[in-house]
């Protein structure tokens, strides 16, 4: 009888279930392939099925274990992956800065109109974004390209005489970027916005404000969370992006997904690309920490 | 009659201090005043003037226009017609930030990311030619005023009901305004908090001596808070007056009724004398005698009689008087412990109510279905139009 309460200390409760879950989700899908990938970095490249040699080795009795630095220490040396880090940093930075020059007006126009056209606003937002990200980049070479849809028109216009170059430059890239993440970044901060009691602009009108004024002392203080949340969504992603460097960049656009496909599939070289894969994602550890620290504050209010 | 019985009771207000320090001097002046929302109409052609000093309440429930009177004063609503004018200088068009006025609302909108102290310094912030110490000192000035210096560094929701209300007070204050406009002052405070902050407020604002357009839907807030006092209905005010006046004399029923408690018969006119009236109703055993004269339209004698519960008396014995009584039976007590309210049945079928104070312990008082006689004095009623 005294046995029960003694069993139900031992075990689990159905909170340490629930916590549990979503922990479970990240260990097999974020942590496990991580250890994989971290496991190939310490390796080193072999003409082999898989191309690289094993970790553990079992040699007459001594189980042998070899961790290959040398990938890490390559990635130091050469400028070239260097460069393609702070490339794809400082490309994410500013696209990211792009995309909420341009997303919170966006936000704020629809978190302002009317509730019944909301809906409307925000499906009009995400609409694009159900086709294939793949065609929607290829758009965008049709309309870039020298003999694409914007040149020629500039040019029948007569204002142009010869094609602007577009497509292949950091400039189609930013394009893509920017049009590709803009959703990401429109939508959290749209949730932030939409909950803002209108009373506190009323407050500040009250007290003497002006409409400037208080979107500045008001609005955009207390909108910062759903900025970060919106940044990070973008911000996080477009460090790895590949398709869109590769699609509409050119030869000028280094950027680290690029970089890591080209060893991964080229070079055929897994363990460097894998130790390209986890300084980066060490790089991203920052944002995603900082993210959810907004995250959970935004989540609790 | 009710002229007259507002007069004795302005009097009688005015001599009391609460009257005392507003002059009869208007510092607004809402003249037809109008607002549709598209069809509906929710202020309606309301003229009415605010003297210097005073604290005047809009009572009224909810969907009554009062807030949307309240809101056109602060310039969040433009009216659809009529104008609103400050010392004869018509206001009604400008936007709220340009007015000298400031508001306490409801919810107290206080910022949330801002600490208390630049929450009271954020009106003043915006007038250019106040500098950072000025701004400081004033800002301390208003913290020792509500007795919050030592919360200046807290944000909003680190603080507690009722010290929201009081930063909330000292924001709206900062600037001196000309008018304060307080929005339902104590609608987000539980109920002894409400009855401690009443009286608190009140003595701010009265140590500052603003002006004070306040709207609530509680009467008893407005007739603790303030000196005069509208009661609006469907978008018109129905009757403006000192507290004595709105309830010891409404001016019609929707006044009565919505002020208080009152028992009210329809009662015909069978002598109008000067000095005093009699009235019947078939309800009551004895007719009503009214000792003050009434003026009465010649071809109407259809009329009603009105009596609060705590102006009636009740007793186990018949009434030697020739008027003024009636029969009942106790229906239901309610003791509610320093008075007790008894529900009388009349003969008609009608219940009544009647208030008695207990002014002594366990004494004997009439209980379920006894036979009753409630009677009042000639006093006591009100006579109006019905």
């Amino acid at each position: 009888m005294s046995l029960r309460p003694f069993l139900n200390r031992l075990a689990p409760s159905g909170r340490f279930w629930i916590i549990s879950l979503p922990y479970l989700w990240l260990g097999l899908f974020f942590l496990l392939p991580f250890v994989f990938v971290l496991k190939i970095s310490f390796s080193e490249a072999e003409l082999a099925i898989p191309p690289y040699t094993p970790m553990f080795e079992w040699v007459d009795s001594v189980l042998n274990m070899r961790i290959n630095l040398g990938n890490y220490q390559w990635l130091l040396e050469d400028p070239l992956y260097l460069q393609a880090y702070w490339n794809s940093i400082r490309m994410a930075f500013i696209s990211t800065l792009l995309c909420l020059l341009i997303g919170y007006p966006m936000a704020y126009a629809i978190a302002r109109a009317p509730k019944h056209l909301q809906p409307a606003w925000l499906l009009l937002v995400l609409l694009p974004s159900w086709t294939s990200f793949l065609i929607r980049v290829y758009a965008w070479m049709g309309l870039l390209s020298n003999n694409g849809i914007i040149n020629n028109a500039l040019m029948g216009l007569g204002l142009v005489d010869a094609p602007l170059t577009m497509i292949n430059t950091n400039f189609a890239v930013y394009v893509g970027v920017v049009y590709s993440y803009l959703p990401f970044l429109v939508l959290p901060l749209y949730a932030n916005l939409v909950k803002h009691d209108t009373t506190l602009l009323e407050a500040a009108a009250d007290l003497g404000a002006s409409r400037t004024k208080t979107f500045f002392t008001i609005t955009l203080p207390l909108s910062i969370n759903g900025m970060v949340a919106g940044a990070m969504l973008v911000f996080i992603p477009v460090v790895g992006e590949f398709v869109i460097p590769e699609l509409l960049g050119g030869t000028e656009t280094i950027m680290i997904g690029k970089v890591l496909w080209q060893e991964f599939f080229s070079n055929r070289d897994w363990p460097v690309a894998s130790a390209l894969a986890v300084i980066m994602v060490l790089i991203l550890l920052v944002p995603i920490a900082l993210f959810h620290h907004f995250q959970s504050k935004e989540v609790s209010r | 009659m009710s002229d007259n019985v507002a007069n004795e009771a302005s009097d009688k207000s005015t001599a009391t201090g609460k009257n005392s320090r507003s002059s009869q001097e208007a510092l607004l002046k809402i003249r037809k005043l109008t607002k549709y929302y598209g069809e509906a109409l929710a202020v309606d052609d309301i003229s009415l003037d605010i003297h210097r000093g005073e604290i005047f309440a809009l009572l009224g429930a909810s969907g009554s226009g009062k807030s949307t009177l309240l809101r056109m004063l602060a310039g969040f609503e433009t009216p659809s017609s009529g104008h609103i004018y400050l010392h004869d200088q018509d206001i009604s068009t400008l936007p709220a930030n340009k007015r000298p006025f400031n508001m306490m609302f409801q919810s107290y909108a206080l910022f949330p990311h801002m600490n208390v102290e630049k929450n009271i310094a954020f009106g003043l912030q915006q007038d250019r030619s106040m500098s950072k110490p000025a701004i400081a000192e004033r800002v301390n000035e208003m913290l020792k005023l509500v007795h919050m210096e030592k919360y200046a560094r807290r944000k909003p929701d680190q603080l507690s009901g009722g010290q929201r209300q009081r930063v909330a007070l000292a924001r709206a204050l900062a600037k001196h305004p000309q008018l304060l406009l307080l929005d339902e002052p104590m609608g987000a405070l539980d109920k002894k908090l409400r009855t401690r902050m009443q009286l608190e407020v009140v003595d701010i604002i009265e140590r500052v001596g603003v002006t004070c357009v306040m709207v609530t839907h509680d009467q008893e807030e407005a007739m603790t808070m303030a000196n005069r006092i509208a009661i609006m209905d469907e978008g018109f005010i129905q009757q403006i007056g000192s507290p004595v006046d709105v309830y010891e004399s409404p001016q019609n029923r929707m006044v009565a009724e919505f002020i208080g408690s009152i028992n009210i018969f329809e009662a015909d006119i069978v002598a109008d004398e000067e000095g005093h009236i009699i009235l019947h109703s078939p309800l009551l055993d004895r007719q009503i005698y009214v000792g003050r004269g009434v003026s009465t339209p010649i071809d109407e004698k259809a009329m009603l009689f009105a009596i609060r519960p705590e102006k009636t008396f009740l007793s186990l014995t018949e009434p030697e008087d020739q008027y003024n009584w009636t029969r009942g039976i106790v229906d239901d007590v309610a003791y509610l412990g320093g008075h007790s309210v008894y529900y009388v049945r009349l003969k008609g079928g009608k219940r009544i109510q009647c208030v008695l104070a207990n002014t002594e312990r366990r004494a004997i008082r009439p209980t379920w279905e006894d036979e009753v006689f409630v009677h009042w004095r000639s006093d006591a009623g009100m006579v109006m139009r019905p």
